[in-house]
């Protein structure tokens, strides 16, 4: 199934000198993490003295400019989901999104919440999710080492999605950031009626559709 | 004609400066990290980073941001060119206000493209970095005054010529205040705790590289590389008598680095007029003793 | 021919200036224009060295010696006078686009009027001829910079009447030794004072410290420093570049006419010496080393652009008192050198920022922002001008400061020098907020639409870039006839050619310099070419902590760090009064004004009494000391 991935983005497969760089950027991630969810708990420990992220050449960056990866730690409100995709367009390319816990691949225990958000694969592409509530610091330690390898082997290609794919991403945005305006009358979530995420899935780009089997597969 | 001739020595000097300036930050992070028991980063991490850095795309404010960028690193790779290595410099000439002077276009040139963002940000962390830059040039400038009182020179190759046969000649020795009047103020050029308040990444959001992305954040670290060669191989070469071999040279360098790193991992952050006052009062009145008793009045 | 070449210089613009009134705007200001141009050119044209004396004596021999216009091109005044013709034309040259409908402030006739008179401060042979141009050129500075301002009129009130105490002092000087002597004349009057210095006579050093007063007044050394705070900085924008280039150089001119042939001259020993210099120039090094410390930090303080650069002239001035006086050849040759730089760096600083103001009407510098957007070019040159202005290689300024420190290390001033240090680093902070906060940072929706200046206007703006490149590379250009200035004096020449200087402790082959900054700027080109792909993007468009700032009406002029930038600093020195001279000269002031409206009883403005009442004194003083 991974392979059909790789055949799918075939026309952008990397070149030797495209591997050659990629080295460097496994090697030096640097990291945006906003600390709106519960995550956030779990990097203090993933970066300090006891799990020590710095060896692998991973550190906090202050802006979204400087940083490589953005992390989305935990769940993710309509609210905060505009500031990240600010944020998520201001990093330069390559770029990479970590998703942290449940939350961001299905809304977690939040899933029927009104003001969260149940699938971050419909706003931004996502290039590892970490399950469980809240994965361990192991556990993320682990998924930043899975990275590392899908970019050396030029598979972490989300924002390459996100450009090509710009169109669906700004609608599915759009329906669900218009709801931040005020409104007065009560109103119905559209993302919490299972039939239309499964209507926006199905307009989805044949590339995007298939980089989420492979993670519920996986 | 003789210009042309220096060419390949200021190619080699340009690449050295940044190539030994990277290597003392992976060994300035390596050796925090041991301090703070953890693995740290390779050796190597820095040139993984600059890169990194480069082959990343990147967002510019307008050309002002681009000459500024430019005309840092250049400065600094300038100065490069007038600080001795080994007692030799490829310009024949180590004149320390050169030194001191040619720094500051390295420091010009970053503020102009970094305000050139737009983010008032920048801005606010340059104000602080030149703050600060009043408080520790003139200790500094000092010490150096008394050398030159000293030997007669401002030339850098003679002051470190003077210091030849054995660390009994070292200034280190002849100028034991003022050593450690540089020593603080050393801590303050590189923006080393508790002097990195214009950097403050939880304050003020890194201060002069809020903005920086891809190669322009990659030349901030070249600058900054170049800059830990330059002020390392100044004390070096002012206290520490210079040396025979670039192997000694740069072990002097980085202990010297070393020191400072090691300052830094147990020190915390001055408010920006409490590092001035700071600087002011002690590396200041030290150097200006030293200064005093040197010359002997005024 | 040549004959009447110097009282045409001093006499034809002042009439031009009579004619000037009664011809159209434009007109007015292209005759000023082209009358500067032309001193320019017949004084670039003459040979250095040749004096051309000229004498015409008043038909009248009542009043003991030979009163009547006495003038000489020494080699001294030719260097002084080049230096100031050329910045002179390249300002009117600004001046012609600067005063269209909208900006002429009408003050073409006495301008041309004051360029006679300032030739006159060079060219005079006697005092007499000194003084009368000195004082006029003071009275017509008075009235240009209070022009249509009432309130900078009386802002500038005190000192004119500073000045004017100062240049009846030199009077008084003057005539005490024209008792002894029976001669007006400059040159026998200072073979005198020599003299007398020589020879411990007691009466020197009161004559020596009644000339002074008037050129360190108009010097602006410390305690005289407020003034071009307000006179600079009030003045018409496009003549604040020649009040702070050129007309501030008189006093520095006087000190170096008198002070140099006296110390250089008289043989050692006859003056004490403190750490090896004659006490008097001393305490000037102290006292200008000083004034460099205090303008410094009143500049880093300000927030209008004008006074910014005026606090800037008076430390620039700071530093060429120091140099003057750390009595050396090395010492003398920088502080000409410097006053050259100063006349075109200041000049271009003054020049690019009337330029902002003609298009924004804008001085408060936290009201401006990203213009260098809209003003490329007025961007390079005001660039250019504080590199050189902070001192820092390769542009010129840096060949001159780094000739001042050497002539410091070579007398071992080390602490002059650390206050000369400090203030240099101190010039770098407010220049680079000046820069910062009109050129740089998110443009004012208010400037949307500015343009860059005319091509008339930016004529000057490339001519200044190009005179601060070429001086930072070949120093040469301005040592060579700084050096036949030395000669004239019997002095050394400092040693160099076009691009090598040798200092006291170390010398700089210039070129050099050049070379391998733009040897390193090209290497960086390279890197920067060779990185990623960039994208330009809008201003607005910044990290905001992920908020969108059109959601919070966030406003570009909001979002602009300008406004009291240094703040830590100002808290620093909090408690050091550094206004207290400021406050105190005002008082003084505020009470001549009162005596002044006392006497006119209301019949004449303060101005006219004031001047009546110092009028009077001097003819009471000269009456005094004839009889």
């Amino acid at each position: 199934m991974e392979d059909a991935v790789l055949f799918n983005l075939r026309d952008e497969r990397q070149s030797a000198w495209e591997s050659v760089l990629n080295y460097f950027r496994k090697r030096s991630m640097w990291m945006l993490y906003y600390c709106t969810g519960c995550g956030a708990i779990e990097l203090p420990p993933s970066m300090t003295s006891r799990y020590d992220m710095e060896r692998f050449g991973m550190g906090p960056m202050a802006t979204p400019r400087q940083a490589d990866l953005l992390l989305i730690t935990g769940y993710l409100s309509v609210k905060t989901l505009k500031r990240v995709i600010r944020s998520y367009e201001q990093m330069q390319e390559p770029k990479y999104v970590v998703g942290f816990g449940s939350c961001p691949i299905n809304g977690g225990i939040y899933w029927d919440a009104y003001p969260v958000i149940n699938h971050l694969e419909l706003f931004i592409p996502v290039d590892m999710s970490i399950a469980g509530c809240m994965p361990r610091p192991q556990a993320v330690l682990d998924a930043f080492q899975k990275l590392m390898d899908e970019i050396q082997a030029g598979k972490a290609v989300g924002y390459k999605r996100y450009r090509k794919h710009l169109d669906w991403y700004k609608r599915n945005q759009d329906a669900v950031l218009a709801r931040t305006e005020a409104v007065l009358e009560p109103w119905e979530d559209p993302f919490s009626d299972a039939a239309l995420v499964e209507s926006l899935w199905n307009d989805a780009p044949a590339e995007v559709k298939e980089m989420r089997e492979v993670r519920h597969d996986a | 004609m003789r210009f042309l001739n220096m060419l390949p020595q200021l190619l080699g000097v340009s690449f050295l400066a940044m190539g030994l300036g990277l290597l003392l930050m992976g060994l300035g992070r390596q050796f925090t990290a041991r301090l703070q028991r953890r693995v740290g980063p390779p050796f190597y991490q820095a040139y993984l980073d600059v890169l990194k850095c480069f082959s990343k795309t990147s967002i510019t404010h307008g050309f002002v941001m681009d000459l500024g960028t430019i005309m840092s690193l250049a400065g600094l790779i300038a100065t490069a060119y007038y600080v001795p290595f080994v007692q030799w410099t490829p310009t024949g000439s180590g004149s320390l206000v050169i030194i001191l002077y040619l720094m500051t276009i390295g420091y010009l040139g970053m503020a102009m493209g970094v305000s050139a963002s737009g983010n008032p940000q920048a801005p606010l962390g340059i104000a602080r970095a030149l703050a600060l830059m009043f408080g520790y040039k003139v200790p500094l400038v000092m010490v150096i005054l008394a050398m030159i009182v000293v030997t007669g020179s401002s030339d850098l190759l003679a002051i470190a010529n003077a210091q030849q046969g054995g660390p009994s000649n070292w200034f280190l020795l002849k100028f034991p205040i003022g050593f450690v009047a540089v020593e603080i103020a050393f801590q303050a050029m590189i923006g080393e705790r508790p002097y990195d308040m214009m950097i403050a990444p939880a304050e003020i959001a890194s201060g002069p590289m809020v903005e920086l992305s891809g190669k322009y954040l990659g030349l901030a670290f070249l600058l900054h590389s170049v800059q830990l060669y330059v002020e390392t191989a100044l004390i070096v070469n002012l206290f520490l008598g210079g040396a025979a071999n670039p192997a000694t040279f740069f072990g002097k360098q980085v202990l010297v680095y070393l020191t400072s790193m090691a300052v830094n991992a147990v020190m915390a952050r001055y408010r920006i007029e409490q590092g001035i006052a700071h600087l002011w009062k002690w590396a200041g009145s030290l150097a200006f003793i030293q200064l005093l008793t040197t010359k002997g009045g005024f | 021919m040549t004959k009447y070449l110097l009282p045409a210089l001093v006499i034809l613009p002042p009439v031009l200036g009579l004619l000037a009134a009664f011809l159209p705007r434009l007109l007015r200001w292209l005759l000023l224009f082209l009358t500067a141009l032309a001193t320019a050119t017949v004084l670039v044209a003459v040979r250095p060295g040749e004096m051309m004396p000229f004498s015409a004596a008043l038909p009248v021999d009542a009043l003991g010696p030979a009163l009547g216009l006495h003038l000489a091109l020494t080699p001294t005044a030719w260097f002084f006078l080049v230096m100031s013709s050329l910045a002179t034309a390249s300002f009117t040259l600004f001046s012609l686009v600067f005063n269209d409908e909208r900006h002429d402030s009408g003050i073409a006739p006495l301008y041309l009027a004051l360029l006679g008179f300032g030739s006159g401060v060079f060219l005079a042979a006697d005092w007499i001829t000194f003084f009368v141009c000195w004082e006029l050129a003071s009275v017509l500075t008075l009235i240009i910079v209070g022009h249509r301002r009432g309130h900078a009129f009386s802002a500038g009130l005190w000192y004119f009447a500073l000045s004017a105490l100062g240049s009846l002092s030199l009077l008084a000087g003057a005539w005490w030794i024209a008792l002894h002597n029976g001669s007006f004349r400059i040159d026998d009057s200072l073979v005198t004072l020599t003299g007398w210095v020589a020879s411990g006579r007691a009466a020197a050093w009161p004559v020596l410290g009644l000339f002074s007063l008037a050129f360190l007044t108009k010097a602006a050394l410390f305690p005289f420093h407020m003034w071009p705070a307000f006179a600079h900085a009030e003045a018409p924008d496009d003549f604040s570049p020649f009040l702070s280039g050129v007309l501030i150089k008189y006093g520095i001119y006087g000190l170096f006419v008198v002070w140099v042939p006296v110390f250089f001259h008289t043989p050692e020993g006859a003056v004490r010496t403190i750490s090896g210099i004659p006490w008097p120039l001393y305490i000037l090094g102290w006292v200008s080393a000083l004034t460099a410390v205090v303008g410094t930090l009143m500049a880093i303080f300000t927030n209008d652009a004008k006074r910014l650069l005026a606090w800037s002239t008076v430390a620039n001035l700071g530093y060429i008192g120091t140099a003057l006086s750390a009595h050396s050849v090395l010492g003398t040759a920088a502080a000409l050198f410097h006053l050259a730089n100063h006349m075109v760096f200041k000049g271009a600083m003054f020049t690019t920022v009337a330029a902002v103001k003609w298009r924004t009407g804008e001085r408060e510098m936290h009201r401006m922002g990203g213009l260098a957007l809209r003003m490329p070019l007025t961007f390079m040159t005001f660039l250019l001008a504080i590199i050189a202005a902070a001192g820092i290689p390769p542009m010129s300024g840096f060949a001159s400061k780094w000739m001042i420190f050497q002539a410091l290390f070579e007398k071992q001033l080390v602490f002059q020098a650390t206050a000369l240090f400090f203030a240099s680093t101190g010039a770098f902070l407010y220049l680079y907020r000046a820069l910062h906060s009109i050129f740089l940072g998110q443009l004012s929706t208010r400037h949307e639409h500015v343009r860059e200046v005319p091509f008339l206007m930016a004529l000057p703006m490339v001519a200044f870039m190009l005179a601060l490149m070429a001086v930072g590379f070949a120093p040469g250009l301005i040592l060579k006839p700084v050096n036949w200035v030395l000669a004239s004096h019997g002095l050394d020449a400092v040693r160099s050619n076009w691009t090598i200087v040798v200092g006291a402790t170390a010398h700089i082959d210039f070129a050099t310099l050049f070379g391998v900054f733009g040897f390193a700027a090209a290497l960086v080109f390279l890197f920067f070419v060779l990185g990623g792909r960039r994208t330009k993007v809008p201003m607005m468009d910044n990290y905001t902590s992920g908020e969108d700032p059109a959601d919070w009406g966030l406003t570009p002029e909001r979002y602009q760090y300008a406004y009291a930038f240094y703040q830590p600093i100002r808290v620093l020195f909090s408690r050091i009064p550094l206004g207290a001279t400021e406050a105190l000269f005002a008082r003084v002031a505020r009470a001549l004004v009162r005596t002044g409206s006392l006497v006119a009883d209301g019949f004449a403005s303060a101005a006219f009494s004031t001047w009546s009442i110092l009028l009077g004194a001097a003819l009471l003083i000269l009456f005094g000391v004839l009889s």
